[in-house]
């Protein structure tokens, strides 16, 4: 009405940022490894977005995949093995303001992060956890993860690994409070970082899994994928992950899939055969820990010291 | 002293640009607050007392609260805290001798097609594209308070340079965005402007849509005198060689001997080319040929316009060719005599030159048709050659003291074109008056009435729509009426774009294009209008009733509406107390529509306040009479445009029965046949089967297997799903996966001899750059290029292809023939291509 067009906004920032903006030191991942599409795709969405660099942080734990704030030109925090989500969660309850990214791995998060990794989820605090999952334990040089194949062979099992695989996604959708959970292949630009994009846009705490190359330690795994896409699974919903026309002939196998409904989503997680890629579950209205936390941090210190002390007084005696 | 108060005006509104007033917080969220409702008795005093107040009782109207300032109409609250939005302003004013298909277009659209011109790719001019906006941004607020047309070239290199300040770039992105920028701002034309929103940018407007269209005019016609002139040296030149005074030394030796005249004298005079031209065709050549010379002593004017003083402001602008005239309509008709006289003369020998190169001219025939050759000899061309005489006029004297002399205008038939601009609410022949006070003189409806005239009722808010009708009075041959509304006033809430939309959208000032040529119907075009077809337009709105509910609802926007933007127009409405609610209360758009014999009936507006709150504003009957009058002008403009016509839905109606009877007779006796026929099958179908039954019956083999049956009695299917097998691959349990879209059978498979890479599926692997860094390179987006074929050997092409990991390289067919192992390497790079 009234001559407003529908894109009326013509708020522009003072401020612009290329790609370069969000780049931090030249990354020293090996030649061929997965992990410089994700750090590519992670740079774009910050640019699509235009956040400020000093608003963001990228936290991660120990691994390949940690080594990622230092490719940011972010703050970051390169922390313990598998306590980049504590950090993470302690960063977004005190600056709600910063956009927290984490980066992690499959031995970070699922094997000694493990616990971190189901109370982040259950929190629900508004960060990003991209977890590298490259199936080994690539920087201490071939160790069998919870994510190694059955049969595997590695350094710690030289004759094959014993057990079958964690299945991540059964995990994650298991936890009470989680509220939204994808999966991504690291050699699909457009896709991973629609992705990323859509995690990011979640307000929430976003889950993302991305079976990722290892170039030197756990290649086969990776070929055998892209060779034939035939044991992938492309789900496909309105509310999910969009998928662009040129990429969705790629993938023979599509589904349909609802990404409110958690048991549809656990039907598609559980399945060992097909590798699901897209938005298994999302629920905008779980509850935000970072919410509850948040509240008093606008307080001045007259404030904080008037209620302390009217909290102190109900001691008088 | 106007143009200067409404130019600060919206220099403040643009810069009264903050942040934070752009985040809409919850508490301006519209709702109805909770309050406990009034009793019984004090609902049923306080709607008295209002409907007192509507019917003008001023005591009853002393006991309500006035809107202030803060309270909008309900459907313009969400543009409360606008500031900065996309509208058509500034515009592009194309350069007149130009070739582009558009005179004007918005700045906008001039950007995004201009960056499409050499970066139609989504990933080129990334940075540029990027900071579109910033630019538009830029050149729209250094043009605020502009009241001219300014040259677009450098402006638009001011902003690029600005720009380049701003974002303090370095490197490949430094000297990719100059390079867009030098690219953007060739794409400018040359000699073309930025106009923009002012209260006089109707009027270069119009000034612009004159030069665009009476520049190839005259071009044309500048073309025909040449040739003319050119025609007429000719004949005089083949006159002179005839004379004994020609140069005969032209002709060769031995010239000097002949006698043009003896030797005439002696041929045969059956070819007049050897008889001398007449005296008086040679003197009626030589009068063309000196009077087609002059036409380069007449002005050049294309346009001159004649202002009352005050119609206009800032008439020292030397970019508008203007003069002042106390009675601008009468002055105008005097010049356009004057002009018509003075161009009568160079038509006329321009005619009889024409005449005379095609040897037509017949004395008998065209001598008196010349000597009496005047402006109503005219034709359309010429018409079109004069310059544009125009009037600008003030509604006040044109609806006032000054009627007759714009009478006279709309009546001769002479393409002299009235410019007003006119205030969408108040009534013209009342200034300073109570703008509501009796029924409104519609100018445009007295343009209509004099049948002759083009009318072009318009407003800023729909540039596209005004300069139509300027380019449609401008094409004709008669005369103009342009009443055109800015938005511009010295005290209004609202920028003036919106204002202006706000006028549109209310009826308040109506779109309307009336073209008397068009005699076989659509006289009256309508489109502009929005919602054409309705009473009001109108729109969908939200609010949290007093317990927190979203309602959804649709709301008209009407005059009164409009009204409420209007400061001095306050007194006219009365805050409906929150407690008091009561079905007598009526929204105006449903009052005007309703037959309120008892007179119970209240009319009322929705307002919003700068916190958000919802509340009834009811009005006065003299604002629901100017409604009801702004409705019927609306319903006759309606009509006139065949919408809701009378006539015309009488004849819909009347044709929709003629159909429908016919359809349902063709209906009715295709049924009847059909059931006729169908009598007849089935009769002929029973002899026929009894037929086949007895025959069958008669040589009957009943033994199991002549019958097909199984052990237990079923009869055997065969299958009919040959690919049953295909269609499950993902055994999902409990779900059917799809089978995505398989190739085409028929799709060819591409083959390309250039390397290229599919650079959106590159995942910067680092794997090419690796063996080669000049050949290979990352883009804008990390993903990777070819920098430099020739920087590298296929060998190391085709390795990168076959190390990709995202399978994007396609190596094509080798650069260099003499590459050593090439009949290895093209089978290897194969598959990749």
């Amino acid at each position: 009405m009234f001559g407003i067009k529908s894109d009326w906004s013509l708020e522009v920032k003072d401020r612009y940022f290329t790609l370069d903006d969000y780049c931090g030191v030249e990354p020293r991942w090996c030649t061929g490894c997965g992990d410089l599409g994700i750090l590519t795709a992670m740079h774009k969405v910050c640019r699509e977005a235009q956040l400020l660099p000093e608003k963001i942080v990228s936290v991660s734990g120990i691994g390949c995949s940690s080594r990622l704030p230092h490719y940011m030109g972010t703050y970051g925090f390169h922390g313990l093995h598998g306590r980049a989500l504590p950090v993470a969660c302690g960063i977004k309850s005190r600056r709600p303001d910063l956009d927290v990214w984490v980066a992690t791995g499959d031995g970070d998060c699922f094997s000694i992060g493990a616990a971190h990794w189901v109370h982040a989820l259950r929190y629900n605090m508004d960060i990003t956890i991209i977890v590298f999952d490259n199936g080994i334990y690539g920087l201490t040089k071939k160790q069998t993860s919870p994510t190694t194949p059955e049969e595997y062979l590695t350094n710690t099992h030289p004759g094959g690994s014993l057990l079958p695989p964690l299945n991540p996604l059964t995990v994650t959708l298991g936890v009470t409070n989680v509220s939204f959970v994808a999966q991504m292949v690291d050699w699909n630009p457009p896709l991973l970082y629609e992705t990323l994009k859509a995690a990011h846009d979640h307000k929430g705490t976003s889950f993302v899994r991305i079976i990722q190359r290892c170039p030197v330690y756990m290649e086969q795994r990776s070929l055998d994928l892209q060779n034939d896409p035939a044991d992938l699974l492309l789900l496909k919903h309105d509310d999910g992950i969009p998928v662009p026309d040129t990429v969705q002939k790629m993938f023979k196998n599509q589904l349909e899939h609802n990404p409110y409904d958690l048991g549809a989503a656990f039907t598609v997680a559980a399945n060992t055969e097909k590798i699901p890629l897209g938005l298994l579950y999302r629920n905008p209205n779980a509850r935000r820990y970072d919410e509850m936390t948040r509240r008093g941090l606008n307080m001045t210190d007259e404030e904080r010291l008037k209620g302390l002390n009217e909290a102190l007084d109900k001691f008088a005696v | 002293m106007l143009l200067r108060v409404q130019a600060e005006t919206t220099k403040k509104l643009n810069q009264a640009i903050d942040p934070a007033a752009q985040v809409v917080t919850e508490s301006t969220a519209v709702h109805i607050p909770a309050v406990a409702a009034m009793d019984e008795d004090s609902t049923r005093e306080t709607v008295a007392m209002l409907r007192r107040f509507h019917l003008g009782d001023p005591d009853a109207g002393s006991r309500f609260e006035l809107p202030d300032v803060g309270h909008w109409p309900a459907l313009l609250h969400a543009y409360r805290h606008l500031r900065r939005f996309r509208y058509e302003y500034p515009l592009l004013l194309m350069p007149a001798a130009s070739d582009q298909k558009e005179m004007v277009v918005s700045l906008e659209d001039f950007l995004s097609c201009a960056i499409r011109a050499f970066a139609g790719a989504e990933s080129d001019a990334r940075i540029l594209k990027d900071n579109l906006a910033w630019l538009d941004n830029w050149i729209r607020d250094h043009l605020t308070g502009h009241e001219q047309p300014e040259p677009a070239i450098p402006l638009v290199q001011k902003a690029a340079n600005a720009l380049l300040a701003q974002l303090k770039l370095a490197g490949d992105n430094l000297a990719a965005l100059s390079d867009d920028l030098e690219q953007l701002v060739a794409q400018v034309p040359f000699g073309s402007d930025f106009l923009a929103l002012n209260a006089n940018a109707p009027f270069y407007l119009f000034q612009h849509v004159t030069y665009c269209h009476r520049a190839e005019t005259r071009r044309t016609f500048e073309a025909r005198v040449e040739q003319g002139i050119y025609g007429l040296k000719q004949l005089l030149a083949v006159e002179e060689e005839k004379s004994r005074d020609s140069d005969s030394s032209r002709a060769g030796p031995g010239a000097q001997f002949l006698d043009a005249e003896n030797f005439s004298s002696m041929v045969s005079h059956r070819h007049r080319g050897t008889v001398a031209m007449p005296k008086a065709r040679r003197q009626r050549i030589e009068q063309s040929l000196q009077q087609l010379k002059k036409f380069s002593e007449i002005p050049t004017e294309l346009l001159r316009m004649i202002v009352r003083h005050g119609s206009v402001s800032n008439l020292s602008d030397q970019k508008f060719n203007a003069m002042i005239s106390e009675d601008p309509c009468t002055e105008a008709l005097r010049q356009y005599d004057e002009q018509a006289e003075l161009w009568s003369g160079l038509f006329s020998a321009l005619r009889i030159a024409e005449l005379e190169v095609e040897n037509q001219y017949d004395a008998s025939v065209h001598d008196s048709w010349f000597q009496s050759f005047d402006a109503d000899a005219f034709s359309a061309d010429e018409l079109l050659m004069l310059p544009s005489i125009v009037a600008v006029e003030t509604t006040t004297h044109a609806a006032g003291t000054h009627m007759p002399s714009f009478s006279r205008v709309l009546n001769s038939g002479k393409p002299i074109q009235i410019l007003m601009t006119v205030s969408a609410h108040g009534n013209p022949e009342q200034a300073g008056e109570d703008p509501l006070h009796g029924f409104r003189m519609e100018l445009a409806y007295i343009g209509i009435g004099h049948r002759e005239a083009v009318v072009n009722q318009a407003s800023t808010a729909r540039m596209q729509s005004m300069v139509n009708g300027f380019a449609t009075a401008l094409n004709s041959t008669r005369p103009g009426l342009h009443l055109l509304h800015t938005g511009f006033t010295q005290a209004q809430p609202l920028h003036p774009w919106l204002l202006a939309n706000a006028a549109l959208e209310s009826r308040a000032h109506p779109s309307i294009r009336f073209n008397p040529a068009f005699l076989g119907g659509g006289q009256v075009d309508f489109d502009d209008n929005p919602c054409n077809e309705d009473d009001w337009a109108g729109g969908e709105f939200s609010y949290l009733d007093a317990d927190e509910q979203m309602i959804e609802t649709e709301l008209k926007f009407t005059f009164a509406d409009y009204c409420l933007l209007k400061p001095d127009l306050r007194g006219h409405f009365r805050l409906v107390p929150q407690d008091c609610d009561s079905a007598d209360f009526v929204a105006v758009d449903e009052f005007l529509n309703s037959s309120d014999s008892n007179g119970r009936k209240v009319p009322f507006v929705w307002s919003v306040d700068d916190r958000g709150v919802l509340g009834k504003l009811v009005i006065s009957r003299e604002l629901a009479f100017a409604c009801r009058d702004r409705l019927g002008f609306w319903r006759n403009l309606q009509s006139m445009a065949g919408i809701h016509n009378y006539y015309v839905d009488q004849a819909i109606q009347q044709v929709r029965q003629q159909e429908q009877s016919r359809a349902s007779a063709e209906i009715e006796a295709v049924q009847l046949a059909h059931l006729d026929e169908l009598e007849k099958l089935r009769d002929s179908a029973a002899e026929e089967i009894m037929g086949r039954l007895t025959e069958v019956l008669m040589g009957l083999d009943l033994s199991d297997s002549a019958l097909g049956l199984v052990g237990d009695g079923r009869k055997t299917i065969p299958s009919v799903s040959p690919n049953a097998d295909l269609l499950v691959e993902a055994d999902v349990e409990g779900i059917e996966p799809e089978k995505a879209d398989e190739p085409d059978v028929d799709e060819e498979e591409i083959s390309f001899n250039e390397p290229w890479i599919d650079s959106m599926m590159c995942t910067s692997c680092d794997d090419c750059l690796a063996i080669n860094k000049v050949m290979f390179t990352y883009n804008q987006d990390k993903q990777a290029i070819i920098k430099d074929i020739s920087a590298g050997t296929y060998a190391q092409l085709v390795k990168a292809a076959e190390l990709c990991p995202a399978k994007c390289i396609h190596p094509g067919k080798p650069l260099d023939p003499d590459e050593p192992g090439l009949e290895e390497l093209i089978s290897r790079a194969e598959p990749f291509n």
